[in-house]
């Protein structure tokens, strides 16, 4: 089974957009089964109506896996839409610290990640932004919130230099809950992030995901397919870490 | 043909970039020649790495058809000197400037001194770009600016945050040629093709450490004109290294 981690639906206020038909149609392709769908951030800036929009699409075709998009910054209103999300059936948040202007381990957003390992809700993150979501400031988040699921997009290589391998290695050496998601990663050949976190930590840690419809899913599993890693580890990432993550 | 415009072969920081790897990983990825460049900023802690790099260079002139050698201008004369004999009398045929390693940004009169250098003599410069400073294509810019006889390769250009930089600054300046290995984005060759045209666009993959196949999807899906891929693939990096090639082959 391949599951894709990663993807957006609606209109970005950055330009992006995507239906529910178009990605279903790109899965039914490149024989994607499922995949965890959540909003771009709306031209209207209006998560509610997008996080309804996205529970209605995911209520009509089981294939697709709701994750809520929150702006995390807005206290006992951000725990609000989350209890919101949950109740309308959605499994996990995404957050963008760089489209929501955030550090993802401030104090100031602290709580609401709190309420979300409460909730048991994973956290997909945006990750590699420089000074807001770099690999080691999601491991500093990870260890003072130990019980929070994060999944790390892109493993935290979204700043293509490589520079941040090391930290993302560190990160999930030390904490056992965090994840990294593949879209992007551009090391695919020897010695790469892929390979090395599979080598050195674990391929359940590692889990395929695609950015569609900014990256293309099928150069994205080629990321995947290309690795040196063994077939059973491509297997893992394609989709059985993240069924066991969502208990599938 | 394809002729890979970035390619590493060193044996450095852990990393086993060999001969043989490389050969192997260009046969998985459809790659038929490379230009090479080495991990080790030279000269510096590694008395080995010039020899090293020359001995990689020879291994196979079917398939490694040329390399750049990179350079620490820290070093000044020293650097200076070796640059000029590794052109001169040891078949290198262009410059690699690793901003992040080297610790200074393109503009600095140390690193332009080197790039004017290369422009001398007749070979080009393959800059890393991307998203750590130092290596951001409008620094780029000034360098070329500054040099505008040399052709300068931007590899990567400017990676995940700052292509639209790179495709500003290789409009503004002639001598920028683009190289978009690593970039996500699966469309980033059709962009620099519409900001510059193929005659100033590079295939490259930074393998082994990225692998070509990823690479070659992007290339495979550009949509390019059969003289668009010609160029883009192997005539534009051919021209800048002034490699004599059979292509009847």
């Amino acid at each position: 089974m391949i599951i894709d981690a990663n993807t957006s639906l609606g209109e970005s206020l950055y330009g992006p957009k995507a239906t529910a038909e178009q990605l279903l149609h790109r899965m039914e392709t490149l024989r994607i089964d499922r995949s965890i769908v959540s909003s771009f951030t709306p031209r209207d800036l209006d998560l509610r109506r997008a996080n309804h929009a996205i529970s209605e699409t995911v209520a009509k075709d089981r294939r697709l896996i709701g994750f809520a998009r929150i702006d995390p910054r807005l206290g006992s209103k951000s725990v609000a839409e989350l209890e919101a999300c949950q109740r309308e059936g959605l499994r996990g948040v995404k957050v963008d610290p760089f489209e929501q202007a955030f550090v993802i381990n401030s104090d100031l957003v602290f709580d609401f990640f709190k309420a979300c390992a409460a909730a048991d809700l994973p956290v997909l993150i945006e990750a590699g932004y420089p000074c807001l979501s770099s690999p080691i400031q999601i491991g500093d988040l990870a260890e003072r919130i130990p019980e929070l699921t994060i999944i790390m997009a892109h493993g935290g290589q979204l700043a293509m230099h490589g520079l941040g391998i090391f930290d993302c290695l560190l990160v999930i050496k030390a904490s056992t809950r965090v994840y990294v998601e593949t879209s992007g990663i551009p090391e695919t050949g020897t010695e790469g992030l892929i390979e090395r976190s599979v080598l050195e930590v674990s391929s359940d840690r590692v889990i395929f995901g695609s950015n569609s419809p900014v990256n293309d899913p099928a150069m994205e599993l080629e990321r995947i397919r290309v690795s040196r890693i063994p077939e059973g580890a491509k297997t893992q990432i394609m989709g059985a870490s993240l069924a066991a993550i969502l208990r599938l | 043909m394809i002729i890979d415009a970035h390619a590493h072969c060193d044996v450095r920081f852990g990393w086993i970039h060999t001969p043989e790897v490389l050969f192997g990983i260009m046969e998985e990825g459809g790659i038929d020649k490379a230009c090479i460049t080495g991990l080790a900023d030279i000269p510096g802690d590694d008395d080995q790495a010039y020899p090293r790099f020359v001995a990689a260079l020879r291994t196979d002139p079917d398939r490694i058809v040329a390399g750049y050698l990179r350079i620490n201008p820290w070093y000044g004369n020293r650097a200076r000197e070796l640059f000029i004999r590794s052109v001169r009398e040891d078949g290198i045929r262009g410059l690699k400037l690793h901003p992040t390693t080297i610790i200074l940004p393109p503009h600095a009169p140390a690193v332009i001194e080197f790039v004017r250098l290369a422009g001398e003599l007749g070979v080009p410069v393959l800059f890393h770009s991307g998203d750590e400073p130092n290596a951001l294509p409008l620094q780029i810019g000034k360098c070329a600016e500054a040099c505008p006889d040399t052709a300068i390769i931007m590899g990567h250009m400017g990676g995940t945050f700052f292509w639209e930089d790179a495709l500003r600054v290789a409009q503004k300046y002639s001598n920028i040629y683009l190289e978009p290995s690593g970039n996500p984005l699966p469309d980033i060759i059709q962009k620099a093709v519409a900001a510059v045209g193929a005659q100033r666009v590079v295939f490259g993959t930074d393998m082994p450490a990225i692998h070509p196949k990823v690479e070659r999807y992007k290339l495979d899906h550009a949509g390019l004109t059969p003289e668009q891929r010609e160029l883009i693939c192997w005539r534009n990096i051919a021209r800048l290294m002034g490699l004599k090639l059979d292509t009847n082959r």
